[in-house]
């Protein structure tokens, strides 16, 4: 039996399944997940987020517009509005609190843990428009026409913000580099 | 694609590699599970009470119409004397009385019987007044009582839905010449 689309599920999730609402909750939070954690930097803040976008979704499925996009890019969006809300009212990010964070990882993957720490400092770092392009496009993943679709962009905006955003992130690679040695 | 540019997308996919396999946690997927139900129940419980809300209604608007189709519709009231006639078009006179002939009696004088009570006779025919005292053919049908509201007669909404005998004067071609009522 094929599997059923997230428009299928998300149809019988509107009048009532709760299997199709699980199935479909199953096959997307983790990428929403994962966009909430690199924009926030925060594993509770995410799965507040994902809590939060579920939620909006079961008090409105008619909200969502097939013509306007995949059921998995109404979900972004949501998720985008939640993570903007939450970063405009937060404090700035701190990079000297994360880079401490990313420095508890366990001896044995220390070089590989310090990379994988200080990118995700980097692009915590970034102004958010460039954040969220590069978190959808280049850590999702996605095509820059979906990405276009959950930011409400031109794909050339989205295009020329990820590239902005990988010049900003090897200028701040690189400066922390330059300060370590 | 510059030495720079590979080494940011060697990051930035390590970075992706890293976080590949996280996700929001067993607790996040009961709390939505929850509330689903949670929502579905409450739902379920609404459209219940609009499902009552709307027999009750539906009832309530069967019995007003039940009622309203039993009652009797109270013709307009006329302004006039009741003895100035300006009568129905009289085609529409004639089949009303054409279709409620009791018994014809012809050559019948109409004030033969003492206990009735009458109406002068109301002409059908603008400026046909010479119908009293002539010997002329008169039918007694009976008609229904909201026809004195037309004739501009009083009538009460109690008997409404009861008939009233009339004298009906043709003439020699048959045709209704003029109306009273008797009682």
């Amino acid at each position: 039996m094929s599997e059923a689309s997230d428009l299928d599920l998300l149809r019988r999730m509107a009048s009532g399944d709760r299997d199709a609402f699980a199935a479909l909750y199953r096959r997307t939070q983790g990428g929403i997940y994962r966009f909430a954690l690199q924009m926030c930097g925060s594993e509770p803040a995410a799965e507040d987020v994902v809590q939060e976008t579920f939620v909006a979704l079961m008090r409105a499925p008619g909200a969502y517009d097939s013509a306007r996009g995949s059921v998995a890019g109404f979900l972004y969006g949501i998720a985008r509005n939640l993570v903007l809300r939450r970063t405009a009212r937060e404090q700035p990010f701190n990079e000297e609190e994360h880079e401490t964070a990313a420095a508890d990882h366990p001896e044995a993957e220390a070089a590989r843990a310090e990379t994988v720490g200080a990118v995700r400092t980097a692009v915590l770092g970034l102004p958010v428009h460039y954040r969220e392009a590069v978190v959808l496009c280049d850590l999702q993943e996605m095509d820059y026409a979906d990405a276009a679709a959950v930011l409400g962009c031109a794909v050339g905006t989205v295009r020329s913000r990820v590239h902005r955003g990988r010049e900003l992130l090897a200028s701040r690679l690189q400066a922390r580099q330059g300060s370590r040695i | 694609m510059s030495g720079e540019e590979r080494e940011i997308r060697e990051a930035l996919r390590a970075l992706a590699a890293a976080d590949a396999v996280r996700e929001a946690g067993p607790r996040v997927e009961a709390a939505l599970l929850a509330e689903f139900d949670k929502r579905h129940s409450r739902r379920r419980t609404v459209w219940w009470v609009y499902a009552a809300a709307a027999a009750m209604a539906f009832v309530v608007a069967g019995a007003w119409l039940a009622q309203l189709w039993r009652r009797p519709v109270e013709p307009p009231r006329l302004a006039v004397r009741p003895a100035v006639v300006q009568p129905a078009p009289l085609e529409q006179a004639k089949k009303q009385q054409i279709a409620r002939v009791r018994r014809p009696v012809v050559a019948r004088r109409a004030t033969k019987k003492q206990t009735e009570v009458a109406t002068r006779f109301i002409p059908l025919i603008v400026g046909d007044d010479a119908v009293e005292g002539e010997a002329v053919p008169v039918v007694r049908v009976r008609l229904p009582r909201t026809v004195l509201a037309s004739f501009g007669l009083p009538m009460t909404q109690d008997h409404a839905s009861e008939t009233v005998d009339a004298d009906v004067v043709l003439n020699d071609a048959g045709a209704a010449r003029a109306i009273r009522f008797v009682r």
